[in-house]
């Protein structure tokens, strides 16, 4: 429906008025709905890129060092409680500390709940890995850190670029804690779309949540492919 | 092999994990260029000891000498020594020719000599046709000798196998040990392998360590460990052992074993060489083959032999042999093998049969010394 109408010539969600792009470029002349864009776009990406280092580390630890329920629930906690109990903490938290808001504490916020999603990937990547395939690489004269870097991480490479991908989705559309934690001057997409449809819903933001549609579920789409155990490359 | 040369030499080594015992005080030297096979059961601690060798496990205590130099703190990615690993740990996402050139790569060769000693070594184990194949389009064997090639393009002073053969199809796995032993020839590398196959052991090696719970039992060479073991363990585990055990007693005319009422001899010979007293526990070992079977109208006890009296239970034809299960009159189970073409039709089951075997032909050991104190089955 909502992408039908983003097509709609006529603008009104009763009639149609025929197939254009018109509200796409409507779009694209819109600088404050690009400048969130470009806002979600450095949230996802930059907690997404911590995540993916620090979510591995973490996945690896636990898969290799400290198996451990507790500390399993610990880490996935963030994946389960509700995002609201969540915005309160951090924003609590926040306030503690005394940072101002701003989209650097979006992306801590993100990377909070990406850093389990990531974990959670790689883990299970991780958990088909054969250990002694690092034992053979140390066992040919490769040191422990050329050992991850030749044999380990190409192996579980197809698990992050996989939770990677589902980090950035998740963190591109994320509303409520974004909300709590984003300062009053940038805004997120999700929030000045939410800003927006406070007065009505306008063509061009049907537009807007096509294309954020279609990204997502590519995005998605992709990670799924790679997140599977079978077929390395 | 010229005049034996000590390689590696391990010393009283002891290694637990929590309450097991994986080694336990094993001392053992291995030369230049031996064949050399750790055997035992399951979680008797040959595998501990290779990987011990390969560095992936520290020894508690004792240590591991490499041509006089101690090996405890190298790493293992510093160790002239390689491993071929039971499950082959071939990089799935690296090419046969990378993956063999990996170990290559960590010297810092140039990529031209690199080139050259990946294909000799293709070229060694049959498969230069294969260099750019990647390892899940292998089949078994095929990766058996890639993992192989890839230990021994190193060159290093001793190739570790975990169970080389394990993972083949039976047909696969007789061929492939004449192959082992061809390609050991010819690189002229030391090769320490663990099995539990004790057929393998004997084919393969030219001296094996047999091992029980993280105890050396007996080193020796195939002929040494099947005809003359240090004990009954050792007598049972390589090959097919029929044991009487008693004690032994210095008779009128010689040395004899009383085993359940019955006196049986045993050579001179025999007790010189264990050094086994009057009034020791011992058992006498006969292999099946030495014993010989058949109907029993004739003279009980007159030849220079050791008889035994029973009821025929089983007979199996085995094409080249013809093997004998017989239960005899104090309720023990014999094995007995004989030449297909001998006495084949004349033996039916449940008659009674006389059994014997010459007196040079059982073999002495302790029955409790050094590990089976559990003596009869």
């Amino acid at each position: 429906m909502l992408i039908v109408l983003s097509f709609n010539r006529s603008g009104l969600p009763t009639a149609w008025g025929g197939f254009s792009l018109h509200w796409y470029q409507e779009l694209l002349q819109n600088r404050a709905l690009l400048n969130a864009a470009i806002n979600s776009l450095l949230v996802a990406g930059g907690s997404t890129l911590v995540s993916a280092v620090f979510g591995t580390l973490l996945a690896m630890g636990l898969e290799r060092i400290a198996r451990n329920l507790v500390l399993d629930a610990f880490v996935f906690l963030p994946m389960i409680i509700p995002d609201i109990v969540l915005a309160i903490a951090l924003l609590s938290f926040f306030t503690f500390v005394n940072m101002p808001l701003s989209l650097v504490t979006i992306t801590i916020s993100h990377i909070v709940f990406n850093i389990a999603f990531v974990a959670a990937i790689v883990r299970t990547r991780l958990s088909y890995f054969d250990n002694t395939l690092e034992e053979a690489s140390l066992d040919l004269g490769a040191p422990p850190v050329k050992t991850f870097f030749k044999i380990t991480l190409p192996l579980i490479l197809p698990g992050i670029v996989a939770g990677s991908l589902l980090a950035f989705t998740i963190s591109l559309d994320e509303f409520v804690i974004a909300f709590f934690t984003a300062g009053p001057a940038r805004p997120t997409l999700p929030i000045l779309i939410y800003s927006m449809v406070r007065f009505g819903v306008t063509p061009d933001v049907n537009a807007l949540a096509t294309i954020v549609l279609s990204i997502s579920a590519l995005l998605i789409l992709i990670s799924q492919r790679l997140g599977g155990t079978e077929g390395f490359f | 092999m010229n005049a034996w040369k000590e390689l590696i030499r391990i010393e009283d080594v002891v290694k637990r994990f929590g309450a097991t015992v994986a080694a336990d005080r094993v001392s053992l030297s291995i030369g230049e260029g031996e064949f050399f096979a750790l055997l035992g059961p399951s979680g008797c601690g040959k595998t501990t000891l290779l990987r011990m060798l390969a560095g992936f496990e520290t020894p508690d205590s004792g240590i591991i000498l490499l041509d006089g130099k101690d090996l405890t703190n190298i790493k293992p990615w510093k160790r002239p020594v390689n491993m071929m690993f039971q499950s082959y740990a071939l990089f799935p996402h690296m090419t046969v020719f990378d993956n063999i050139a990996y170990g290559l790569r960590q010297e810092g060769l140039s990529s031209a000599e690199i080139n050259r000693r990946v294909e000799q070594v293709l070229e060694l184990i049959g498969l230069p046709e294969l260099a750019k194949r990647k390892p899940s389009n292998l089949s078994g064997g095929q990766k058996q000798r890639v993992a192989l090639a890839r230990a021994i393009v190193k060159r290093p002073r001793v190739l570790l196998l975990d169970e080389p053969l394990a993972a083949l199809d039976r047909k696969l796995r007789v061929e492939m040990r004449l192959e082992l032993k061809r390609l050991q020839n010819e690189v002229g590398i030391a090769f320490v392998f663990v099995t539990h196959d004790q057929e393998e052991a004997l084919t393969m090696a030219d001296r094996a360590a047999v091992m029980k719970a993280g105890k050396v039992m007996q080193i020796g060479t195939p002929e040494q460990l099947y005809n003359a073991p240090a004990n009954l363990y050792v007598a049972r585990f390589i090959g097919e052992a029929n044991v009487f055990s008693g004690r032994l007693e210095n008779g009128a005319d010689g040395w004899l074993v009383n085993a359940n009422g019955n006196s049986y001899r045993v050579s001179e010979a025999e007790v010189q060489r264990t050094a086994l007293g009057r009034g020791a526990k011992v058992a006498i070992v006969v292999r099946p083959e030495r014993m010989m079977i058949q109907p029993c109208e004739s003279d009980r006890a007159s030849q220079p032999l050791n008889l035994v009296y029973g009821r025929l239970l089983e007979s199996a034809y085995l094409g080249n042999a013809r093997t004998f299960i017989v239960q005899t009159e104090d309720d023990q189970r014999l094995s007995i093998q004989t030449p297909a073409a001998d006495f084949a039709p004349s033996l039916s089951i449940g008659q009674q049969v006389c059994i014997g075997w010459k007196i040079e032909s059982g073999i002495l050991v302790p029955a409790s010394e050094n590990g089976d104190s559990k003596g009869e089955d």
